[in-house]
């Protein structure tokens, strides 16, 4: 009796494979050749992500519509294939970011890195399945990954309040979303997400009331993940936190995993949910622009105001969502894009907070960068072109990706909705403006050294890497966006 | 490199360099921000080459910029944006070389110089872009620019209220073009205004919200009545701005919106009634308003408003001379307005304040900048032979046989007449208050002032002198700007030739011009008079509503009332954030819930219930229960691990051993673990809540139960799924070789899940061990953190 095996496409599944082993190598060799630097593990990561992002495209010329390995639990088309390619590189920054943070210096240096990397490995799954409890595994190796980071400078208290409070909510939705799969796996009998389709496609009946709170449960669970308004209370807690290199991963890759399963999940079963689907994620949009952009305008901690711009930039993503739920083809193709530039923008923000403070010691108050335009140039130039291009005013990345999700929702008929959007983010120049202004056009207070006035500016080469990285990528896909968005649009089309 | 790119963008690139020069060497700042106008200028005359080498029709120059969204930057080059062009470019010119004078040797001349160009960039932009989006972008980017110009002496609290104002209200009415702009663009598939004027018929497609939205965005840049609000207060800014942004440019980008649109909407049914009466009411409340002021730029501003009205009134009347007329004002207004600004900036730079209770006699004293505030206030009150005198005469003349509504008409003549005589008494006071009559009290101005050196009063004689060509040979831009202006503006071809004269002999709108002057100076001989029933009046309106009280309530209820709740919020309660989270996802699934059929309710699923399913089910509710509400720790982990295994029990009795085994396994586990944690951390300290709070916990704790026990229910409804049971009993004995069903799931279909489950296992065994490990060296070591 020769065992069956299930189809496997293993040259689509080395990337997760290279982020694993990675993982595990990271961890095993600081296991036995323990030692206090880091300089190599962060190599040894990077090289790994490298590796991974390497697979990924010379996976992606020759696929044909996609290739599904494991009866779905494993999927690459292009979609999966462009998410995977963002993941990496927001991961590979986070770790340029991370090794130039000086405070994390005493904390042990193995862990992070291979969390990092196993986070990176959720993430890829979760966006690389059509399987709902593959995404929601992929979801708790993220995050599990995450609560540990959180908290990952032990004897800090407000990190260790910003761990506890993720991990609790965390959990809250974790349950919220496997709830929610219960009951669709209930109403369509199945996991997976093509079958449920079919099932519901052929089944009018089983599109009864228990689907629609399934799909309601698996919005909230990820309206959590992406911090989408109500479920965004953590965000900023957290984000303020946490340590700063941490914020920033977390700011980017987990949400681009997550919001890559909700596209998936919503393309595919969320069509047979009806209007009052549509009325929610309508509603969430329009919530979540514009409390994360009232709220943020108060914050006089620029790790808070960052929290809540990536609130806000969560609720433009959802207007892409709204529009790509109504079949506009556009709509998924500018979330990928609007992903790709809003790694490297806020990326590029945090790690300027992280270098911007002075040994272990971090900056975190707006009132801390006034006058950097003068004492640190560089980083304020920096800081300047991603404040620009979040609030999404050309010539920089910001404005072309706003633009086409914006212009989806009005071709997909969701004008009000776009004007909502559109109002909010003027009202976010002003507080991207205001670090501008306080930059440039405020005297540097009291406190700050005199030796970054006098003397040539010092990036650590680590920060000044993922500096360079995200101001080239921010600008060439503001300037240039041409081939990048043509690759997005042809990345937009989801294997069914 | 096109020359239209360079008159849009140069000023921007000036705008980065100045900064970071103009600190350093403070002499060459002036100088250097000078080349955007200068160089804005030179490619406007090489624009208007190519153009008139063209034939003077549109032309587009346009940059792909993402072409698949169809987004590309282009520019509308025809009469119009050329006129305008010069007009901006030009009065800043002269407001950079006033500057140089007006400014004090301490101001940071980076910042002030970098706005002013941006600012210069941004209107060139609004007035030359051709995609509706474009335009939008450069909209909004003079509300910023503007912002930074009016709070530029930001120790200044009025300065900084000023600025505020004005970018919420610009800044507000521009999204409401914006979304005008979007409906428009909807309806009729095209973005690109080249393209709209072009089409026919676009009013009858467009609806009457899409309408509003636009015309809200030019209320609001030209102060039309109620958003006038903002201008006044924008006179905290340097005199020089509030020249250079009241005279040609900030407001003026409305009126420059509504011609643009002109041949677009002003064929829509409501464009008489809405822009007529915008125009008319705004013409009479500034002029009003004007004559209860007492700072000159007040007065000034209002005027402004006034003034801003009448061109509006032009639009809304629509046709050949209404059109022609209008254009024609923008030069008048831009040139005397521009100037009398600069007057009043050299008033204030010499005396020491603008109060005309505290100037007097300033003729004898200032007998040129007199002449100069003279000659540009007869241009605006209309006396020959200034510029100012022609278009009157064309408003009146346009009045007596207006476009627009006709069941109006007959008032049209007596408002423009009244508006009228209020324009040439407002000018009288300001003359008089500043030149001609003594100062009221006892108190004076700081200085006694005197004229200052020509370098200074040379931008105003400049553009008084422009304001007297204009009216004693209107050739000079009749058919080089004024028409080709017209044309675009009239839309559809049209092709004008006329000829502008002074003297028109005795007709009806000579007569109303008499009747103007000859009232307003009866009226200002007795100004007390008109004072004391304006004052009246406002004193019986003092407690009514107005649009600033609206502005000042809404800013109230913004700060105070709304924001407190946002932020409380979001206050690190770890309670509140559970409860939010808890609440408003059950509110709103069970919205969703109850709109839909529930079919055949959830009792089904409760058919089939035997006693002891039914028993277990209410051991683990109450072992949940236990967990929460024991205070110890021990008790508690006891209490979950009994739910644990009262699943286990359910999983046997629903017959599925497999999945028995493995809960059981896991829950072993999971309490020697957390009997090994809980070992090293402190006692848990309960905090009493009131009785209140608990039952508002409990409440939201059964809800949510209820709901989702409810969504459980019904989705074990569903009739249609095929159970996988019998593929397994069909199948086992064949393939497998089994008897037992299980045991060949177990070992053989699902193989390779059981390895995984089992090396699970073995390294959470290997876990066990360490934390054992580590508890037990902890021990050793006394340690207990």
């Amino acid at each position: 009796m020769t065992p069956v095996f299930p189809v496997i496409h293993w040259p689509y599944l080395l990337p997760v494979i290279f982020v694993v082993l990675g993982a595990v190598a990271v961890l095993l060799w600081d296991t036995f050749f323990r030692s206090r630097d880091r300089t190599f593990l962060a190599a040894l990561t990077l090289t790994t992500l490298a590796a991974a992002g390497g697979a990924t495209l010379s996976a992606l010329p020759g696929l044909p519509g996609g290739a599904v390995s494991f009866g779905g639990m494993f999927v690459f088309d292009r979609f999966s294939g462009f998410v995977f390619i963002l993941i990496l590189i927001a991961s590979f920054i986070s770790v340029l970011i991370a090794a130039a943070q000086m405070s994390l210096d005493e904390a042990p240096a193995g862990e992070y890195f291979a969390l990092i990397l196993f986070a990176t490995s959720g993430m890829m799954l979760m966006a690389g399945t059509r399987n709902m409890l593959m995404i929601f595994i992929g979801l708790e190796i993220l995050s599990l990954s995450l609560y540990v980071l959180a908290g990952y400078l032990r004897f800090d208290l407000r990190g260790n309040e910003a761990a506890l409070k993720y991990f609790l909510l965390g959990s809250f939705a974790a349950g919220f979303l496997l709830f929610g799969m219960a009951m669709i796996y209930g109403a369509a009998g199945s996991v997976d997400l093509a079958r449920i389709a079919s099932h519901l496609h052929s089944h009018p009946l089983s599109r009864n009331p228990a689907f629609m709170l399934g799909l309601g449960f698996i919005t909230v669970g990820l309206g959590f993940k992406v911090a989408a308004v109500p479920f965004n209370m953590w965000a900023p807690d957290v984000y303020e936190g946490a340590p700063t290199a941490v914020t920033a991963f977390m700011s980017v890759g987990p949400k681009a995993a997550a919001f890559a399963a909700f596209f998936r999940i919503v393309l595919m079963v969320g069509g047979y949910a009806g209007e009052n689907f549509i009325a929610v994620l309508w509603v969430m949009a329009a919530l979540t622009m514009t409390v994360g952009n009232l709220v943020a305008i108060w914050q006089a901690n620029i790790k808070r105001m960052l929290a809540f711009s990536s609130i806000a930039h969560a609720g433009y993503i959802l207007v892409a969502l709204v529009a790509a739920q109504r079949g506009e083809a556009l709509a998924t193709g500018g979330f990928l894009y609007y992903l790709l530039v809003y790694s490297f923008m806020n990326l590029g923000a945090f790690c300027v907070v992280v270098a911007s403070g002075r040994g272990g010691e971090e900056r975190t108050r707006i009132a801390d960068f006034a006058g950097m335009g003068y004492t640190r140039p560089v980083l304020a130039a920096a800081m300047a072109i991603f404040m620009v291009s979040l609030a999404g005013l050309p010539p920089t990345g910001g404005f072309v990706a706003k633009f086409y999700i914006f212009s989806a929702a009005i071709k997909a008929g969701y004008v009000w909705l776009v004007v909502v959007a559109v109002l909010n983010s003027v009202i976010s120049v002003y507080y991207y403006l205001r670090l501008i202004v306080v930059m440039y056009m405020q005297e540097p207070g009291a406190g700050v050294d005199e030796g970054a006035v006098a003397g040539p500016e010092r990036v650590s080469s680590y920060a000044f890497a993922a500096l360079l990285l995200a101001v080239i990528a921010t600008l060439e896909l503001g300037l240039f966006p041409g081939a990048v968005i043509e690759f997005a649009l042809r990345s937009g089309v989801l294997l069914n | 490199m096109d020359p239209i790119f360079i008159a849009v963008f140069f000023p921007f690139a000036v705008a980065v360099a100045v900064p970071y020069f103009a600190n350093r060497y403070r002499a060459i700042a002036a100088w250097m921000a000078i080349l955007a106008p200068a160089v804005s200028l030179w490619a406007l005359v090489l624009l208007y080459g190519e153009w008139s080498a063209a034939g003077r029709g549109a032309l587009l120059y346009s940059f792909s910029w993402v072409p698949s969204a169809g987004l590309d930057v282009s520019f509308l080059v025809d009469g119009l944006s050329i006129m305008w062009g010069f007009l901006v470019a030009g009065v800043a010119f002269l407001i950079v070389l006033y500057s140089n004078s007006y400014l004090h040797e301490h101001e940071d001349m980076g910042r002030y110089y970098g706005w002013l160009t941006a600012f210069m960039g941004s209107m060139m932009g609004v007035v030359f872009a051709d995609h509706l989006l474009t335009l939008f972008i450069f909209w909004e980017l003079t509300s910023v620019t503007s912002f930074f110009l009016i709070g530029f002496w930001s120790d200044r609290k009025a300065a900084l209220y000023g600025s505020q104002k004005a970018l919420l209200i610009t800044g507000g009415g521009g999204l409401a073009m914006l979304a005008g702009f979007l409906l428009l663009g909807q309806a009729t598939g095209e973005w690109h205004l080249s393209k709209l004027i072009a089409m026919s018929g676009v009013a009858g497609k467009v609806s009457l919200a899409a309408f509003v939205l636009i015309i809200l965005g030019a209320a609001t840049k030209s102060a039309q009545w109620p958003f006038h609000i903002w201008l006044p207060n924008a006179m905290e800014a340097p005199t020089p701005i509030s020249a250079f942004l009241h005279s040609a440019t900030m407001v003026k980008a409305g009126i420059y919106l509504l011609s643009r649109f002109y041949p677009i909407l002003g064929e829509h049914p409501a464009w008489g009634y809405v822009v007529i009466g915008l125009g008319m009411t705004t013409m009479i409340a500034g002029g009003l308003l004007s004559l209860r002021a007492y700072d000159l730029k007040a007065i000034l501003a209002y005027g402004t408003i006034s003034q801003l009205g009448l061109i509006v009134t032009f639009l809304g009347f629509g046709g050949r001379e209404a059109i022609i007329g209008s254009t024609l004002h923008l030069y008048n207004h831009a040139a005397a307005k521009a100037a009398m600004f600069m007057v009043v900036g050299i008033i204030d730079h010499e005396t020491g304040t603008r109060d005309i209770r505290l100037l007097g006699h300033l003729a004898r004293r200032m007998p040129r900048a007199h002449i100069l505030a003279v000659l540009a206030a007869i241009s605006l009150i209309g006396i020959p032979p200034m510029g100012g005198f022609l278009t009157k005469e064309m408003l009146y003349g346009v009045s007596i046989h207006p476009g627009g509504p006709g069941e109006w008409a007959a008032f049209w003549p007596w408002i423009t007449l009244a508006a009228g005589i209020i324009t040439a008494l407002y000018h009288l006071r300001f003359l008089g208050g500043a030149f001609w009559t003594p100062a009221e009290g006892t108190e004076i101005s700081p200085k006694p002032g005197h004229d200052p050196p020509s370098t200074f009063l040379s931008a105003p004689a400049i553009l008084v002198a422009l304001a007297v060509a204009f009216g004693v040979a209107p050739g000079l831009i009749e058919n080089t700007f004024v028409a080709p202006a017209a044309e675009a503006t009239l839309g559809g071809g049209v092709r004008l030739d006329f000829h502008l004269t002074l003297w028109h002999g005795i007709n009806q709108p000579l007569v109303m011009s008499i009747i103007t002057v000859t009232t307003a100076g009866f009226l200002y001989w007795k100004l007390d008079w008109v004072s004391a029933v304006l004052n009246g009046a406002a004193e019986l309106w003092k407690n009514g509503p107005g649009p600033n009280k609206a502005y000042d309530g809404a800013i109230f209820i913004l700060k105070e009332r709304t924001w407190p709740i946002l932020l409380s919020l979001q206050d690190g309660n770890l309670r509140r954030y559970l409860r939010w989270s808890m609440v408003v996802p059950a509110l709103l699934l069970l919205g969703v819930g109850l709109s839909m059929d529930w079919g055949e309710g959830i009792w089904p699923a409760f058919q089939g219930t035997t006693f002891i399913g039914a028993s277990i089910c209410l051991l683990i509710s109450i072992s949940a229960m236990g967990t929460a509400l024991f205070p110890g720790r021990l008790p508690a982990i006891l209490a979950l691990g009994t739910a644990g295994y009262g699943i286990a029990s359910l999983y046997i009795v629903m017959k599925a051993p497999d999945l028995a085994l493995t809960q059981i396994m896991i829950e072993s586990a999971s309490i020697i673990l957390f009997l090994l944690a809980f070992w090293v951390l402190p006692e848990i300290k309960i905090i009493p809540k009131s009785a209140s709070r608990r039952a508002r916990d409990w409440g939201i704790a059964i809800f949510l139960g209820v709901l989702s026990a409810a969504g459980m229910a019904l989705a074990m409804n569903s009739h249609n799924l095929r159970t996988i049971a019998d593929y397994f009993i069909r199948t086992t004995k064949p393939i497998a070789g089994f008897r037992n069903v299980v045991n060949a799931i177990i070992v053989d279909y699902r193989g390779y899940d059981t390895l995984g489950e089992i090396t699970v296992l073995v390294i959470s065994g290997v876990a066990i061990y360490a934390m054992l490990r580590i508890v037990g060296t902890m021990q050793e070591d006394g340690e207990g953190h």
